[in-house]
């Protein structure tokens, strides 16, 4: 893949008269994009450039647990880098089709910065962890308070994922997200799953307050992001992006703060937490029980494409194995639903 | 618990995933011995899974009822064998024998259906409850209720997370 990518990048880069990549390998783990580190360095009339690289690339389509478009993610890492002050990588080039590397892929700057979150949540690191999570509150506010028309003029995250959404307002946002979660139940579940139908069909009795639509960053999450000495130093993992309701995101924090200990929420001590120093540097208001709804949704709208993945690995249609192996976080994933949802505690006796 | 995969299925999607994806990648002639020692012990246990408590439950009573009646022959036996055998066949008649057990296939087969029926109905009961009914929201905590049990059972007899976390997230 090496020589492919000097090939491509020179194509690129006409004005490269040598292109070499070094340190290649592939990251282990991830499971939507085949992820590689390399360093790239340019030759030009110019002198010589370092670039250091994250390469993500589709995996091939029937093994492809969250398809999503390399394109769609490429240009909204370009346009947030642009219009906002949120730091992402610079998006340096991209292979659309897949016609020089294979399949989609797209070339972004590697970032400084960790994303192990365990020092940051150590006893004694107080400081440091108020103030990323501080950041990661901040920057998901100014995400959201970015007029729409900056970060999606052509309306390519409206619908990003092709699945009939209706983005011409909020409660058509809302009708057509939840008529398209139980549709695809009908298609998706490989077995009858009560709990994730539950979720999906309590959803109408439990619509919140309409705020405008926004573009949400679609995996907000503790996984998703890099620090450094007290800032975010990167905000990674666009491919999810879409036009919806700013407070998925929030929803979707919380949950994965909840699942993966890593409590990001409620590290935030500004204006009394997280929901206000959200509000107060966004001007969206969102209050507790939205959050509770919004995890409920994201958690349903995340949830359609893993169910596929299994599905498909089951009726053979892929042979990788993660598509069987995604049993794991599905049944790990029920209890926070059931908890969520509210079920009443269970009586083995009764 | 997923009546689609039965344990069986994952049992053979895991066999088919050694043979494609990793004993192309083994290094020595040892390793490759093993993982097709593992692939005939997975076998094994498929076969086993989908019969063993029928099996058990049936031979269970075919046993008490042979060493019964091995214990009536030698009750006019004299010596210690023969007292043997009959202390033998009263411990084997001591438990009443257990009923007999569906067929795995027809117990998976009623388990799915009814999943299914129960799934159907909170999408009905969702649906009154938008539009007011009382009695929706007491019915809707009852299945909740039984579907805890459900998550509570597989989180604590089937679930594996515990032994190494989600695997190979980035």
């Amino acid at each position: 893949m090496e020589s492919q990518l000097e090939q491509f990048i020179r194509q690129e880069r006409p004005d490269a008269s040598a292109v070499r990549i070094e340190e290649f390998r592939r990251l282990a783990g991830g499971y939507s994009q085949e992820t590689y580190r390399c360093d790239c360095v340019i030759e030009s009339d110019a002198g010589t450039e370092r670039l250091p690289l994250i390469v993500r690339r589709d995996p091939p389509p029937e093994g492809d647990i969250l398809p999503t478009s390399r394109r769609l993610e490429f240009r909204i890492l370009r346009r947030v880098g642009e219009r906002t002050s949120i730091p992402v990588p610079a998006a340096h080039f991209l292979d659309e089709t897949g016609e020089a590397l294979e399949r989609p892929t797209m070339l972004i700057e590697r970032l400084a910065g960790s994303a192990d979150l365990t020092p940051l949540f150590a006893p004694g690191n107080e400081d440091e962890a108020v103030a990323v999570a501080t950041d990661f509150c901040e920057r998901l506010a100014e995400l959201h308070a970015t007029p729409l028309d900056a970060l999606d003029p052509d309306g390519e995250l409206r619908d990003a994922r092709g699945a009939g959404i209706d983005c011409s307002g909020w409660d058509a946002y809302m009708a057509s997200s939840i008529e398209f979660f139980l549709s695809s139940y009908g298609k998706i579940a490989f077995d009858p799953l009560p709990v994730f139908y539950d979720m999906y069909a309590s959803l109408p009795n439990r619509l919140p307050r309409p705020v405008p639509l926004a573009v949400c960053h679609g995996d907000y999450q503790p996984s998703n992001f890099l620090y450094e000495r007290g800032r975010m130093t990167g905000v990674i993992d666009w491919e999810n992006a879409h036009v919806g309701d700013p407070r998925e995101d929030i929803g979707w924090v919380r949950q994965l703060s909840a699942i993966t200990g890593f409590d990001l929420f409620g590290a935030v001590k500004a204006d009394g937490g997280f929901l206000g120093h959200y509000t107060k540097v966004s001007g969206i208001p969102v209050t507790e029980e939205d959050v509770g709804f919004f995890q409920v949704f994201s958690s349903a709208s995340l949830a359609a494409p893993i169910l596929d993945a299994v599905r498909r690995g089951l009726a053979g249609e892929s042979n990788n194995f993660l598509n069987t192996y995604m049993l794991q976080p599905l049944v790990a994933a029920q209890p926070g639903y059931t908890a969520i949802l509210g079920y009443p505690a269970a009586q083995e006796d009764a | 618990m997923f009546a689609n995969p039965t344990s069986a299925r994952v049992l053979e999607l895991i066999r088919e995933t050694l043979e494609r994806d990793v004993l192309p990648d083994l290094g020595t002639d040892a390793a490759r011995v093993t993982v097709r020692q593992i692939q005939q012990m997975l076998l094994s246990v498929e076969r086993r899974l989908p019969v063993e408590q029928q099996w058990m439950a049936d031979e269970c009573g075919r046993m008490a009822r042979v060493l019964r009646e091995t214990g009536e022959a030698a009750a006019g036996g004299k010596g210690e064998d023969a007292a043997a055998l009959r202390a033998i066949g009263e411990r084997a008649a001591r438990d009443p024998d257990f009923p007999a057990l569906p067929a795995f296939a027809e117990i998976n087969e009623r388990y799915r259906e009814l999943s299914a029926a129960l799934t159907e109905a909170l999408g009905h009961l969702h649906a009154l409850d938008g539009e007011g009914w009382e009695a929706a929201p007491e019915r809707i905590r009852a299945l909740r209720a039984y579907l805890q049990l459900r998550i509570d059972r597989d989180m604590r007899g089937i679930f594996a997370m515990d032994a190494g976390g989600l695997v190979g997230r980035g």
